[in-house]
């Protein structure tokens, strides 16, 4: 990092892993200039009393500063202080462009250099003037903006505030905050925590969180459900993700509400306890009540869209929706269409399976020559339908006809499936702290205090010491006193609730000022040696959830060049079995299972070598024998197991017009 | 309701009218609302009583 980005990039929204440092976020109050004509600034430059370059004389050129305009040099000036000091002024007057920034540089040797820019992408930021150690901004205006008399386009113009750029930047001092003002300040901070880009400003309490984690936390609040947008009913994204009962976290942070978070809230508040509990929430695991996911924590919907269109070919031929007859080629079987309706198209609310065709769809054969030649009635269609991806299940949610740019006719059909949240789903608290749900503990055998408080979720504490994470701490203490005083807490990071607060707070309200409290053990009833920590957490539930990834597979599909396993779960593929892993099996000896792993469930293939020459010999069809071309009846063919991928690699090599002969010799 | 006598139609998507497929397929097969020409129609729900569980 460097000190340029302060108020410019976010200092924590940056993706880990490969893009790491490359991908950046701008910061809240960072903005980008847009170009100024570069004539019109020379133009006010010229009369201010700079030479252009070429008339300067020697004596000039020596003792005088140099100034450029967008890094070019146009001339010189004796007096650079005042012409600087001047164009600041007029540009707060409003004579010049505010787009245009100065700075002036005065090197060892007593070189000065001003640089003025105009161009356009420099990312700039507002800061408040200071004038000979008073801020410029009184509490007058900021009564002007409360009512709305002033916007921030007046703060600019009345020389309030002004954007600063990197360049410039080097020129002023700039005080914190407010108090912090002396009279050798220029400008001062309009608020700390807009050095933040949006995703970092979401974090409660973030600088008490160790920085890492907070990063974590910015990405990690993209893969966040809620409502993304209220019209989801109405559209056609191809996938798309909705929470049921989304709320707005009960510790805010100021930017919350300027970026409309709180009108699209990505979470809900759960009574958070941290305790170990028998075992299940172990290695960020984490235990859930299974009485408030019946009440609906973190339920959410999944929708996905499938489409059909059916083309026009040449020939008049055209793709049409109807559903599929027994005798059509690639005909799947009755069951698989039972869903459909006389237009083909599968009727609403309907309940489906992976493999269930949702829109039947029959089209001509793709090349012409394709049918055989004892067929007279014509090109046989095929099917071409849409079904339900294999591992997903769901109910037909709304289905859109209408006609493509071409003038097709194009159906999109919307399915929906509820999840509930299980075993295996992902969630996390706004402090890097994920977890995928270990166990669903019956609400009877949960923890309660005496006042009969049984917390939603349960969390490790071994999860806290090596992340450094007390952000979490204070959020939960800030979300317990703002349940019980009923106004939400305010995490803000600088200019939050300071912890003293809070446990005066908690005290106030009857509970212990270390947000710890009694808890009796659930199953057995006695009463937990040490009190537990609980308080309220803000846990948002993450787009990874168990049901899109769980994948299993014995034979299946394998890929027409190589003859191996295909890859994806979307194919039906298998699990590769890398290089890495068929190390530890050598570390084993397990040779055995390395063959097995290799060649019986993947590519073993039998091929037939000529000994003689090396090469690989072919089926003759008429005398129904191997044979080998070049050494016709000097031939020698003998079959050796290999992969078929090492087959491939032979004919590969064969193809740059290398000869890979084979060595063969009897096994033992 | 006066439907096609197949019983399939479509409801169009701004004016919400129900349109027949046989009228389509009368009207050139091309999508589109008889009422206020529309090109997005929305298949009509069939009035099947569905047992939802309450989980």
């Amino acid at each position: 990092m460097h000190p340029t980005h302060w108020g410019r990039l976010c200092p924590n929204e940056t993706p880990e892993g490969s893009n790491c440092g490359l991908v950046k976020n701008l910061a809240l109050s960072a903005c980008i200039s847009v170009a100024v004509n570069v004539e019109k600034v020379r133009q006010v430059l010229y009369p201010m009393g700079v030479t252009p370059a070429p008339d300067s004389n020697r004596e000039l050129r020596l003792s005088g500063a140099k100034i450029f305009i967008n890094g070019s040099l146009i001339g010189h000036h004796p007096y650079p202080s005042e012409l600087v000091s001047e164009l600041r002024d007029r540009r707060r007057r409003g004579e010049i462009s505010s787009e245009i920034n100065v700075a002036h540089f005065k090197t060892m040797d007593r070189r000065e250099e001003i640089y003025v820019n105009c161009d356009e992408g420099r990312v700039r930021r507002p800061l408040i003037i200071v004038e000979k150690g008073v801020s410029m901004l009184q509490p007058e205006h900021v009564e002007k903006i409360r009512s709305g008399e002033w916007s921030w386009e007046d703060l600019v113009k009345n020389a309030i505030i002004e954007y600063i750029d990197a360049e410039e930047e080097e020129n002023i001092y700039v005080a914190l905050n407010l108090d912090a003002i002396s009279p050798k300040h220029t400008h001062v901070e309009l608020s700390s925590y807009t050095i933040l880009g949006i995703c970092a400003s979401l974090i409660p309490y973030p600088e008490h969180n160790q920085s890492p984690r907070n990063s974590y936390e910015a990405a990690m609040a993209k893969q966040a459900l809620g409502v993304y947008t209220t019209n989801f009913i109405y559209r056609v994204d191809s996938r798309s993700h909705v929470l049921h009962y989304p709320q707005i976290s009960i510790v805010k942070t100021k930017p919350m509400e300027i970026l409309g978070y709180n009108h699209r809230p990505s979470g809900q508040n759960c009574v958070v306890a941290i305790i170990s509990f028998e075992g299940y929430n172990m290695e960020d695991a984490l235990v859930f009540n299974k009485a408030s996911i019946e009440r609906g924590l973190g339920r959410s919907t999944f929708f996905r869209i499938y489409e059909a269109e059916s083309r026009q070919y040449l020939g008049g031929l055209k793709d049409r929706f109807i559903i599929p007859e027994a005798g059509i080629r690639g005909f799947r079987g009755e069951q698989y269409y039972r869903l459909l309706e006389s237009d083909g198209i599968v009727s609403l609310e309907a309940s489906t399976v992976g493999g269930d065709v949702l829109i039947g769809r029959i089209s001509p054969p793709r090349f012409l020559e394709e049918y055989k030649e004892f067929e007279v009635k014509g090109p046989s269609m095929r099917d071409t339908s849409v079904d339900v991806r294999q591992s997903e299940a769901g109910i037909v949610d709304d289905i859109f006809i209408t006609e493509s740019n071409e003038g097709n006719k194009l159906v999109k059909v919307r399915v929906r499936d509820q999840r509930i949240p299980e075993l295996g789903d992902k969630f996390a608290s706004r402090h890097g702290q994920k977890g995928v749900i270990g166990m669903i503990v019956p609400q009877e055998d949960m923890p309660f205090a005496e006042s009969g408080i049984v917390p939603d979720i349960i969390v490790n504490p071994h999860a806290i010491p090596s992340r450094m994470t007390i952000g979490q701490f204070l959020e939960s203490m800030a979300g317990k006193m703002a349940a019980a005083r009923g106004r939400s807490a305010d995490g803000t990071p600088f200019v939050n609730e300071k912890s003293s607060e809070i446990k005066q707070t908690l005290k106030d309200y009857g509970f212990s000022h270390t947000g710890r409290e009694v808890f009796y053990s659930g199953i057995t009833g006695e009463k937990f040696v040490a009190d537990i920590f609980v308080g309220i957490v803000y846990y948002q539930k993450l787009h990874h959830m168990v049901s899109d990834k769980v994948h299993a597979r014995a034979r299946g599909q394998v890929q027409m060049l190589t003859r191996q396993p295909t890859e994806g779960r979307a194919r039906g593929g298998g699990l590769r079995f890398g290089e890495m892993e068929r190390d530890c099996l050598i570390g084993h000896g397990a040779a055995m299972l390395l063959r097995d792993r290799l060649l019986e469930e993947s590519d073993k293939y039998l091929l037939y070598v000529c000994e003689n020459c090396g090469y690989i010999a072919y089926f003759d069809i008429k005398r129904r024998a191997y044979v080998c071309r070049i050494c016709e009846d000097d031939a020698q063919i003998s079959p050796v197991v290999i992969s078929y991928a090492f087959k491939l690699l032979l004919q590969e090599l064969m193809s740059l017009c290398v000869a890979p002969k084979l060595k063969l010799t009897e096994r033992a | 309701m006066s439907e096609a006598s197949e019983g399939l139609s479509y409801e169009c998507v701004r004016c919400s009218a129900k349109v027949a497929t046989e009228e389509l397929k009368l009207r050139g097969g091309g999508i589109k609302c008889t009422f206020c020409g529309y090109r997005i129609l929305r298949k009509v729900r069939p009035p099947v009583i569905k047992r939802v569980s309450a989980e």
